[in-house]
């Protein structure tokens, strides 16, 4: 969740431009999120508050940015533990912008790591191909639909 | 798997990403993932090895400055430990389908965003997905899906 958060804020800025209408600012954002108690589909989520911090130092050819986020205390659970510091995710991510004969690029590099309580994958001889080749369900084809309103002065 | 969970487990990973202007109207990019791959996966994609690369136009050549027609071509895969995990009859957080016959997943995307009126955006996108879910048992299938994208204050034209 973190680096996914932290990678669409970090895009949206890319692609609005900010750094060069700016390009010495130094960005800090708090994103908060409230849990409500009446997400009764979700039995195991805790309500309340949870945060995601995410800061950056941009220049007009770099950006150096770094994100924190809180985490479920288990593993892809729905209740997040609000400590810092304690089952969080953090991501580290670096930018270079260059031109090459007026021709404008960038690179980033991103890391991340996480804490939680996790499992692991133990090592085991896998089955034969085909066991599954005539299961009951059957393959289709997944049509979707998506619309969202994005307040521009507000992220 | 939720037998050998831990507190302090920790998941990690890295990533990389190159875009690049060829002109002033079509632009290239390419994106290297990779996680650990042996603990559980964690909400986001149930992938640990991703490599994929496009290219991007802008519609001034056809008077459509606001436009963006995009194709890309995504292969991601697992590790062994989890492809064999999964095989065993494993249940990842959004994929696991009582075995495995593995194979990378290919989705070959292609959209084309349309500026409806100023700060109206309507996308329509059409993806091609081989062995989904890394299961050659599986797919192809067509995924279509549309997207509408609103932005309010300033929009950019």
């Amino acid at each position: 969740m973190s680096k996914q958060f932290y990678e669409d804020v970090l895009q949206h800025d890319f692609e609005r431009g900010c750094e060069k209408q700016n390009p010495y600012a130094g960005t800090l954002r708090l994103v908060g999120v409230l849990i409500l108690g009446d997400l009764k589909q979700f039995d195991g989520l805790k309500p309340g508050p949870t945060f995601a911090l995410f800061s950056a130092s941009t220049a007009a050819r770099r950006r150096l940015g770094y994100g924190i986020a809180a985490e479920p205390k288990i593993a892809n659970g729905l209740n997040f533990d609000r400590r810092l510091f304690r089952n969080h995710g953090q991501v580290w991510e670096a930018e270079r912008r260059y031109s090459w004969w007026n021709h404008d690029g960038a690179i980033r590099v991103l890391g991340w790591l996480r804490e939680s309580r996790t499992g692991r994958k133990l090592r085991r001889r896998p089955e034969a191909c085909g066991r599954n080749r005539n299961h009951a369900r059957r393959d289709g084809d997944a049509p979707g639909g998506h619309a969202e309103v994005r307040n521009r002065n507000q992220l | 798997m939720t037998a050998t969970r831990r507190v302090g487990t920790l998941k990690y990973g890295t990533g990389i990403s190159f875009n690049q202007a060829i002109t002033q109207d079509v632009g290239v990019f390419t994106r290297l993932g990779w996680n650990d791959g042996k603990t559980e996966s964690f909400a986001f994609a149930a992938i640990d090895r991703l490599a994929s690369g496009g290219i991007s136009v802008t519609g001034g050549r056809w008077k459509r400055p606001f436009d963006t027609a995009a194709t890309a071509l995504t292969v991601s895969g697992i590790s062994g430990v989890h492809a064999a995990y999964l095989a065993r009859g494993g249940l990842d957080f959004i994929i696991g389908d009582g075995a495995l016959c593995y194979g990378p997943e290919y989705v070959s995307e292609t959209y084309y965003s349309a500026r409806l009126f100023p700060g109206l955006f309507a996308t329509f996108d059409l993806q091609r997905i081989v062995n989904p879910a890394f299961n050659q048992d599986r797919g192809p299938v067509w995924a279509p899906s549309l997207r509408l994208h609103v932005e309010l204050s300033k929009p950019r034209n």
